[in-house]
């Protein structure tokens, strides 16, 4: 990857489920520590994006480079993956190992030195410490997405993509995460999120896309966005 | 820390160690374990295989000799090919859990290398399956004191092995490539029916008995049994070692292939088809498993008008006036299987299949039943729209003011008339070709008949909801020595076997009689198949 070349870059991105349309003509760039809010209404096509972004769906037309790479073709997807961190909507977990264990096999997957020591800090930043023993069934749903993001965290990442991060999360935890991802930001990583909760996006997003029934329908500077969203009245906090 | 960390650069050298810390967080089974198993194994297999083996061999013995093995093992290896790769579609034999697709498929990792292993291992039991199928075959080729040379003997065991592991290779094939998938779902039904159709012509002379041999990898697996000559079958064995050893060539190159969206929804549907199982959901596993496969473009529904006059025609009359709600929901399963001509049109070739099989074998109580159960799918193939109502009794009442019971009769219109008219068709050419059985006729007759009493029962298998009811889970638990078996087997097992009855019974009675015509073989098919109208009736909305 060149020093110029974007983290992401995402160009006319469409998918279609037979004959709906999910998402069209969804382009644009992130930069190494910048940060872009994807928001919308349930069903306007925010978790399409993602799933297309991080690999996980294949588009129907349009491009993605994470780093200059591809994530739907191999074996360029494998650079594409090292570089991207993903946090789905809903944790993806094992039911057979703890939450310990899962740090454990996330960071022999993407090599991460000194592993021990960043687990520790991170579960105990996350106040997973008391859990790090326990199966994802001895659970709660928060816990679950902390641990699903300390999985997310942990890995070295140059993308951190977050699908409605906040959900399942209680106010002290929004904070942290709002934290968390702050010092990514700082730390130079490219940061791509989507929310309902624009008080989250605040003074965290550089920028946004207001998606709609799948079409890019407004799109700027955050300040910018957030006024003209609030002013019409259908992204009201 | 279970395995140790360290932080290895290449991604084979991850995988690697990967694979180590789960060997160390989830103990595998130790030498002695494996050893332990392997022995019981053997014994339990060795002692009752023993004790089975004469009965099989005389069972088999029936039904396969060089001449079946020439005729219809061809068609029974393609369907078996086709099943496989088109499990492809659903499942597959590379299926990772949800949690493998986010922590190991998300990996910065090999995914020729993840995918190899279980993809050598699904190859290494299709081989061993296909050569336990190969060893069925040569019992009851050996069996009847015919013998077989031991050459012929491996030759079959050897190409049926090839031909397990030529599916799994398909089935792959169809997993990892939406093209593929839909190159199989196109050519899949048709190439049963021309399968079928050579199948016939084999029974008419040496020259379609070799082209059923050799068109295909699944004519030459069974050459060495078949009684072709040894050039013959060691080139159709060879040719499909050539083939075989290709296309795991080809599936183990392209490994990597499979978009990781692939991958998602099948472990997607695997853990609701777990989920569902576990409850004895039978419905909702199917549906599961049917939620992964492409749907390809949705079709449009075209115009219907004239359908739609023709019902606003019969509720204008004053039988029609007292009915309009019935001839709503026959309407609406008119519409559901206009979105769906494919489901009609193998519905129409499964309906017309096991009539013929039915008539052609009336001799054969077997075949007979063979070819009850094969309408019984036909049928229960377009019942869905049955099914749906069943999953919101409340909707019927709602929409077309009925109670749940009278809908359901309105919902069996349309199958039981495509199933019927599948059986006449069949029934038509089985006697162009001059093979009806006795009473030829009346059998005709009675088959078409039964086929509608079949579809009745498969609209009563569907009424029961796909769910073990939980009295019979607590009857299986409690009072069935069997452990459960026995009660889920019965419940499973209860209407296609009353489908066997009312279909095949009155066939058998129609034709089996030494003397003279039992016509009242007719009225048996048309009273079940009122009774069971009857009963759909009566069914209680508070059940529900």
């Amino acid at each position: 990857m060149h020093d110029d070349e974007p983290t992401l870059q995402v160009g006319e991105l469409r998918r279609e489920y037979g004959r709906l349309v999910a998402l069209d003509g969804l382009g644009f760039t992130l930069r190494s520590g910048e940060c872009v809010a994807l928001i919308g209404a349930n069903g306007s096509g925010k978790s399409t994006a993602v799933g297309l972004i991080s690999g996980q769906l294949t588009p129907t037309a349009g491009t993605v480079r994470v780093c200059g790479h591809d994530p739907h073709r191999e074996p360029d997807g494998e650079r594409a993956r090292a570089a991207t961190a993903l946090v789905p909507d809903a944790p993806l977990l094992y039911q057979d190992l703890s939450v310990r264990q899962h740090l454990e096999l996330v960071a022999i997957a993407h090599g991460v030195d000194g592993a021990e020591t960043s687990i520790d800090g991170l579960t105990e930043r996350l106040g997973l410490e008391p859990w790090r023993d326990r199966l994802p069934h001895e659970l709660s749903r928060g816990m679950r997405q902390k641990t699903q993001l300390a999985c997310s965290l942990i890995r070295p990442a140059a993308l951190l993509v977050l699908d409605e991060p906040v959900v399942g999360l209680d106010p002290p935890s929004q904070a942290l995460l709002h934290e968390l991802l702050l010092e990514r930001k700082r730390a130079g990583v490219a940061v791509l999120f989507t929310t309902h909760q624009l008080r989250f996006a605040r003074g965290l997003a550089d920028r946004a896309i207001v998606l709609e029934e799948g079409a890019v329908v407004d799109e700027g500077p955050w300040d910018d966005v957030y006024e003209r969203s609030i002013a019409r009245g259908w992204l009201a906090d | 820390m279970a395995g140790g960390l360290s932080a290895p650069d290449a991604a084979d050298t991850r995988l690697a160690a990967v694979r180590a810390w789960w060997r160390s967080a989830r103990p595998q089974r130790t030498f002695g374990q494996k050893a332990d198993l392997v022995y019981t194994t053997v014994l339990v297999g060795g002692t009752f295989g023993g004790m089975a083996y004469g009965t099989a061999s005389s069972a088999l013995a029936e039904v396969v000799d060089p001449a079946s093995i020439g005729r219809w093992v061809p068609l029974l290896v393609l369907v078996a090919l086709l099943a496989v790769a088109s499990w492809g579609a659903v499942q597959g034999p590379v299926v990772f859990s949800v949690a493998d697709v986010a922590q190991l498929l998300g990996a910065p990792l090999s995914r020729h290398d993840l995918v190899a292993r279980p993809l050598r291992r699904a190859f290494a039991i299709g081989g061993c399956a296909g050569a336990v199928v190969g060893a069925l075959l040569v019992v009851g080729l050996a069996g009847r004191h015919r013998g077989i040379a031991t050459l012929d003997a491996v030759g079959v065991v050897v190409g049926v092995a090839l031909t397990g592991v030529l599916g799994i290779a398909a089935g792959w094939a169809v997993q990892s490539s939406p093209r593929w998938e839909r190159a199989v779902r196109a050519v899949a039904w048709p190439a049963v029916v021309l399968a079928g159709a050579l199948a016939l012509l084999a029974g008419a002379g040496r020259a379609g008995r070799d082209l059923a041999l050799w068109w295909g990898p699944w004519g030459w697996a069974v050459q060495p049994g078949s009684g072709a000559s040894t050039t013959a079958s060691l080139a159709g064995l060879l040719a499909l070692a050539a083939v075989t050893v290709a296309a795991v060539t080809l599936a183990l190159r392209h490994g990597a292939d499979a978009p990781t969206e692939r991958h998602l929804r099948r472990a997607e549907g695997r853990a609701g088809l777990i989920a569902s199982l576990a409850s004895f959901d039978v419905r909702t596993s199917r549906r599961n498993l049917a939620d992964v496969g492409s749907k390809g473009a949705a079709r449009e529904l075209g115009d219907l008008r004239r359908l739609r006059d023709l019902v606003a025609r019969i509720a204008a009359t004053p039988w029609g006036a007292r009915r309009t709600g019935e001839l709503a929901v026959a309407w609406r399963g008119a519409v559901a299987l206009r979105r769906a001509p494919r489901l009609v049109a193998q519905a129409i070739v499964l309906g017309a299949a096991g009539t013929a099989i039915a008539l052609i074998g009336a001799r054969h109580p077997g075949a007979v039943a063979v070819g009850a159960l094969i309408t019984y799918v036909a049928a229960a193939r377009l019942l869905e729209p049955m099914r749906s109502e069943l999953d919101m009794p409340g909707r019927a009442r709602m929409q077309v003011g009925l109670r749940l019971g009278r809908a359901l009769p309105p919902h069996l219109v349309l199958p039981a008339l495509i199933v019927c008219c599948a059986a006449a068709l069949a029934a038509a050419g089985v006697a162009v070709a001059g093979d009806l059985p006795r009473n030829g006729g009346l059998a005709a007759v009675v088959a078409v008949a039964g086929a509608g009493a079949i579809a009745c029962c498969a609209a009563m298998s569907a009424r029961r909801g796909g769910r073990l009811p939980h009295e019979i889970l607590f009857m299986a638990a409690g009072g069935d020595p069997s452990g459960g078996g026995f009660f889920i087997v019965a419940w499973l097992v209860a209407w296609p076997a009353a489908a066997v009855l009312t279909g095949a019974g009155p066939l058998l009675l129609a034709t089996s009689a030494a003397r003279g015509t039992p016509t009242w073989a007719l009225p048996v098919c048309l009273g079940a198949a009122y009774v069971l109208v009857r009963v759909l009736r009566s069914e209680p909305q508070e059940r529900w």
